[in-house]
C-alpha cells in the first residue's frame, strides 16, 4: 500500500512551546465547545490529565507547558489498529472516531504511540473518547476551539503547508533558542499536529530523532507483515490440502494393491486346490 | 474434591461476570488508560488461544499425514482445542467494551487490522472445533448422521481448520507491531509473528501431554507413555526452533545486552525462556527423562507456565515501562481469570465421563455408596447426610455458597470509580470548628483560597463523601488539588517558577542571589526584579512583528496585556464584582492623573 499524503487540503495546528504560559483556556475551550462532562478523579485515568472527558490537556516537560491531544496522524496507527473501521481519516487531516462501529477492544489504545484515545471506563456502554480536530467546525469555516482561544498564538491553525512554512521560519529566526525540529513533520509518516520547541519532547510520544520510527509510517510496521498473510494462507492450504492428497491417494493405491495381492494370492490357492 | 473446587471458582467467575456487565469495565478491573489490555485478554483470550493449537497439529499429523500413533490423542486434542478457543471467545466477550457488537469484524472489514484476522480466524475456528466435536458427542445417540457426513468430509474440514489456525496465530503475534516504541525491546520484534506460532505449537502439544497425565490421575487410568513421550518430542522441535529465533532476533536488534543488563524484564525473559524453551528440550531430547511420568509432568507444565508467561509479557508487563505505569488484576478480574478455565476444565470433565474421547469407554466415575442417613426420619441429619455423601448435592452447595461469597469481591469504592489510595492532604491554613468555610493554602504563597467545604460536602453527598477529596490522590501528587474536579481550573500555571530558579542558582545556598536585602521573610517583595538578570528577555516595549524579538518568550507587560486582562474582562463580564483587576489603573498608578481631562 501507498502511504498516504498530506492533500493540499490538509490542514494543520502548529504548537511553539516556547510562547505556551500554561493558561489551559484550550483546556477550557475545548470542554465547554464539546461539552466533553465534567472529571472525576478515578484510579483508570492516566496522570497526563487527558481521559474520557478531556480531550487537549498541559502537561509539563522539563519545566516547560506543552499541549497534548490527538495528533491526528497522515498515517494513523488507530486506523490501521482497529478491526472494524471506526476510525476515518479526513482529507483535511482530522481523524475521527466513529461510536456506532466501536465494539470497544482497545486495540487503538494500544498501538497508539502518543497514548491518546482514552476509555469511558465507569459506564457499561463505554466509548473511545479523543480530540476531533473540531471537524464539525472546520466544516464551518470555523478553527478548532482550542487554538481560537489560545490567547498568546501558541498553538495556531492554518493549512499544513502554512504551519509547516511558519514553524520553518521561527527555526529560522531563532536557530539558538529552538531546537532544530519540527516535530511531526515526518515522525512516523506526519501528523497534522506539530510542535516547535526548546526542549526535546520524546516524553509524548514522538521517537527519538535516529529512531528507525521517525521516518517510517505506520503502516510500514504492519503493512509488510499483513500483505504477506493471504499467501501464508494460501501456501498452508494448498500445502496441506496436497500433502492429504498425496498421502490419501497412495493409501489408496496400497489398498488396491492389497487387494489385488489377495485377490491373486486367492486364485493362485484356488488354482492350487483345483490342481 | 477437585470438582468442587473448580465449581466453586466457576462460581466467583459467574459473579463476577454479572458485576462487569451491571457496573462497566471500570469497576470490574483495575485496567487504566494507561495499561488498557489486562488479565482477560492477555491471559485468557491470547494464552487461551495459544493452548488449543494442539487441535490442529494433531489433525495435520491424523487426519492429513495419517500417523496411526497420534490417532488415539485426536480427540482430546480436538477436545482441548475446542475448549481453549471457547473459553478464549468466552473471555474476550468479557473484556470488549460493547460485547453485543461481536459480529461487527464480520460486517465492518479492515483488512489492514490484524485484530480483524485474529477476531474473524478465531470465530471460524472456533466454529470448525465446533464441527469436529459433533461426531463425538453425537456417535453413541440417534442423532448419529450429520456426525457420519462430518466424518466423510473430515479431510477438508481439517484443511480448513489448519489454515485458519496457523493465520490467526501468526497475527496474534503480529497485534503488537503496531507497538514498536511502547513494547519493551526484548519482547518487540519484526519477526514476533513467527515467534508466536512456533511457541504457540510447542506449548500446545505441551498442554495436551498435561491435560492427558492430569486426567489419567484423576481418573486412575494409565497413559501411555510412549505416545506422550512422542508428543512432548514432537513438541521439543518448534519451542527449539523458537528459541533460535528468538536469540537470533535479539542479537539482529543488539538487545542481549540489555536482557543482561539487570533490568527486571530481562529476569523476566530469561525465567520465561527457562521455562518455555530450556527446561521442556532438555527433558524431551533425554529419553529416559522423556518417558517418565515425572519427567512429562514437569516438562509439560514448565512450558504452559513459559507460554503463559510468555504472553503476559509481550501483552501487558512489556508495556509497563513506556506507560510509566504498573497493573494489578483486580479481584474480579482475578475470578473470571481462573473462573473461565475452572468451567473450561469442568466442560471437559463431564465429557470425559460420558463421550468416548480417550479411545476407551467413558470414565465414570465411580458408584458412591448410598446414604445411610438419608434412611433416617430425621430431616436436619437426613438433609445434611445426603449433602455429604451425594456429590451432586454437595457440589451445589459448594456452588451456592461459593456464589454468595463471591458477591463481596466488588468494593463499594470500585464501584464508584473511585478506588482510595492514601494520600497525605495538606491541613488548611486556619482551623474553623465548624468547617464551613476553609482558608486553603494550596500552593504555600499565603494567598488563601477559601474553600467552601460545607457546600463541597452537601453538593457531594454529606457525611459520607470525605473520600471524594480527602486521600485519593495518586502517589506522588502532594496535596488534593481543586484542579482534580474542576479541570478547567489553572493547575500549577506560574509565571515565575521558583523552583527552577533554585536549582540552577545553586540550590538552597542560593537564596541570597535573588533576595539581596537580607530581610526576613524573604518574598517576592524584596527580591531582585527579573529584568536584573533577563533584561534581554523582558522588552518592555512590543517588538515589530517577525522580527527575532517577536519570537521571544512573552513579557512580562506583553503577557498581561494580551493573556491575563482579556481573561480578566471575560470573568468580570459574568461575576460583576471584583472589577479592580479590570482597571489599568491598579498597575498604572500614574495613569489616572495623567488622563487628559
Amino acid at each position: 500500500m501507498k502511504a498516504p499524503r498530506p492533500s493540499p487540503l490538509a490542514k494543520a495546528i502548529l504548537t511553539d512551546v516556547t510562547r505556551c504560559v500554561g493558561c489551559e483556556k484550550c483546556v477550557v475551550a475545548c470542554e465547554k465547545t464539546w461539552n466533553t462532562g465534567d472529571t472525576i478523579p478515578s484510579a483508570h485515568a492516566a496522570p497526563d490529565g487527558l481521559s474520557g472527558a478531556r480531550w487537549t490537556a498541559i502537561v509539563k516537560i522539563a519545566d516547560r507547558f506543552v499541549r497534548k491531544q490527538c495528533l491526528h496522524c497522515i498515517n494513523p496507527a488507530c486506523l490501521n489498529a482497529c478491526p472494524v473501521h471506526a476510525f476515518e481519516r479526513l482529507p483535511e487531516g482530522p481523524v475521527i472516531y466513529n461510536k456506532d462501529k466501536c465494539i470497544g477492544c482497545r486495540y487503538c489504545m494500544i498501538s497508539c504511540p502518543f497514548t491518546i484515545p482514552r476509555y469511558e471506563w465507569n459506564t457499561p456502554v463505554p466509548f473511545v473518547r479523543k480530540c476531533k480536530f473540531c471537524f464539525e467546525r472546520l466544516a464551518k469555516g470555523e478553527r478548532p476551539a482550542c487554538t481560537a482561544a489560545c490567547p498568546y498564538g501558541a498553538t495556531i491553525f492554518g493549512t499544513r503547508k502554512e504551519m509547516l512554512a511558519e514553524a520553518q521560519y521561527r527555526l529560522a529566526m531563532n536557530p539558538r533558542r529552538y531546537i532544530q525540529r519540527i516535530w511531526g513533520e515526518t515522525d512516523y509518516g506526519g501528523t497534522s499536529v506539530l510542535y516547535i520547541s526548546d526542549v526535546p519532547l520524546e516524553a509524548l510520544g514522538f521517537p527519538a530523532d535516529d529512531a528507525a520510527a521517525c521516518k517510517k509510517t505506520f503502516s510500514a510496521f504492519t503493512w509488510p507483515t499483513a500483505l504477506k498473510t493471504p499467501y501464508l494462507g494460501g501456501t498452508v492450504l494448498a500445502g496441506t490440502a496436497a500433502v492429504g492428497w498425496i498421502i490419501n491417494r497412495r493409501m489408496e493405491i496400497a489398498e488396491q494393491n492389497r487387494k489385488q495381492h489377495e485377490s491373486g494370492q486367492s486364485e493362485n490357492r484356488d488354482s492350487k486346490q483345483v490342481k | 474434591m477437585v470438582k468442587e473446587v473448580l465449581w466453586a471458582l466457576a462460581m466467583f467467575g459467574l459473579v463476577a461476570m454479572v458485576g462487569r456487565f451491571i457496573f462497566g469495565l471500570g469497576a470490574a478491573t483495575a485496567l487504566s488508560d494507561q495499561v488498557p489490555w489486562g488479565m482477560w485478554k492477555v491471559m485468557n483470550m491470547i494464552a487461551g488461544a495459544a493452548l488449543g493449537t494442539s487441535g490442529f497439529i494433531m489433525a495435520f499429523l491424523v487426519v492429513v499425514v495419517r500417523m496411526n500413533i497420534f490417532k488415539p490423542l485426536l480427540r482430546p486434542a480436538i477436545l482441548v482445542a475446542f475448549l481453549g478457543y471457547g473459553s478464549s471467545c468466552f473471555a474476550l466477550l468479557l473484556d470488549i467494551g460493547l460485547p453485543w457488537r461481536f459480529y461487527y469484524p464480520f460486517i465492518h472489514w479492515n483488512i489492514h487490522s490484524f485484530l480483524f484476522e485474529v477476531a474473524l480466524c478465531v470465530t471460524l475456528y472456533f466454529a470448525v472445533t465446533a464441527v469436529e466435536m459433533i461426531p463425538i458427542v453425537t456417535e453413541n445417540t440417534r442423532w448419529r448422521k450429520p456426525g457420519h457426513f462430518i466424518h466423510v468430509y473430515v479431510l477438508p474440514i481439517a484443511i480448513v481448520g489448519i489454515t485458519l489456525s496457523s493465520l490467526h496465530h501468526t497475527s496474534l503475534g503480529a497485534l503488537f507491531l503496531t507497538a514498536p516504541e511502547r513494547l519493551h525491546p526484548i519482547w518487540y520484534s519484526p519477526g514476533i509473528n513467527w515467534q508466536f506460532i512456533l511457541s504457540a505449537m510447542g506449548g500446545g502439544l505441551m498442554m495436551l501431554v498435561l491435560v492427558t497425565l492430569i486426567i489419567g490421575s484423576l481418573y486412575q487410568r494409565r497413559a501411555d507413555m510412549r505416545r506422550l513421550g512422542a508428543v512432548a518430542a514432537l513438541a521439543a522441535v518448534p519451542l527449539a526452533a523458537y528459541g533460535l529465533m528468538k536469540a537470533l532476533d535479539l542479537a539482529a536488534r543488539g538487545q542481549w545486552p540489555v536482557v543482561f543488563s539487570g533490568q527486571w524484564e530481562g529476569i523476566l525473559f530469561l525465567v520465561e525462556s527457562f521455562l518455555l524453551v530450556a527446561a521442556p528440550i532438555a527433558i524431551a531430547s533425554v529419553g529416559h527423562w522423556r518417558l517418565r511420568d515425572a519427567g512429562l509432568w514437569v516438562a509439560s507444565a514448565s512450558t504452559v507456565a513459559g507460554l503463559a508467561l510468555n504472553r503476559i509479557d509481550v501483552g501487558i508487563i512489556g508495556f509497563f515501562r513506556s506507560a510509566g505505569a504498573v497493573y494489578v488484576p483486580s479481584l474480579p478480574e482475578l475470578c473470571i481469570g481462573f473462573g473461565v478455565p475452572a468451567a473450561a476444565a469442568l466442560v471437559f470433565m463431564y465429557v470425559v465421563e460420558h463421550y468416548e474421547v480417550y479411545d476407551a469407554p467413558p470414565f465414570l466415575p465411580k458408584e458412591e455408596p448410598k446414604a445411610i442417613a438419608g434412611e433416617t426420619f430425621d430431616p436436619v441429619s437426613g438433609a445434611w447426610g445426603s449433602i455429604l455423601s451425594n456429590p451432586l448435592h454437595h457440589i451445589s452447595m459448594t456452588a451456592i455458597i461459593a456464589a454468595v461469597a463471591a458477591v463481596g469481591i466488588f468494593s463499594g469504592d470500585a464501584l464508584k470509580g473511585m478506588p482510595l489510595l492514601s494520600q497525605r492532604a495538606l491541613p488548611p491554613l486556619s482551623h474553623d470548628p465548624t468547617r464551613a468555610v476553609l482558608l486553603i493554602n494550596g500552593n504555600r504563597n499565603d494567598m488563601a483560597v477559601a474553600f467552601k467545604h460545607d457546600f463541597h460536602k452537601t453538593r457531594l453527598g454529606g457525611e459520607k463523601s470525605c473520600a471524594r477529596c480527602h486521600h485519593l490522590d495518586k502517589p506522588g501528587d502532594l496535596y488534593t488539588t481543586c484542579n482534580k474536579c474542576h479541570a478547567d481550573m489553572n493547575l500549577d500555571t506560574q509565571i515565575f517558577n521558583h523552583s527552577h530558579h533554585v536549582e540552577k542558582n545553586g540550590g538552597n545556598a542560593a537564596c541570597g542571589k535573588c533576595h539581596t536585602d537580607g530581610n526576613e521573610p524573604r518574598w517576592e517583595t524584596n527580591a531582585r526584579p527579573c529584568y536584573d538578570c533577563h533584561a534581554r528577555d523582558m522588552r518592555m516595549e512590543k517588538p515589530a512583528p517577525g522580527t527575532q524579538s517577536d519570537y521571544n518568550a512573552p513579557s512580562y507587560v506583553d503577557a498581561m496585556h494580551q493573556k491575563c486582562i482579556a481573561c480578566h474582562r471575560e470573568m468580570d463580564l459574568s461575576h460583576k464584582t471584583n472589577r479592580a483587576l479590570e482597571e489599568c489603573s491598579t498597575c498604572h498608578g500614574d495613569m489616572r492623573a495623567n488622563r487628559p481631562q
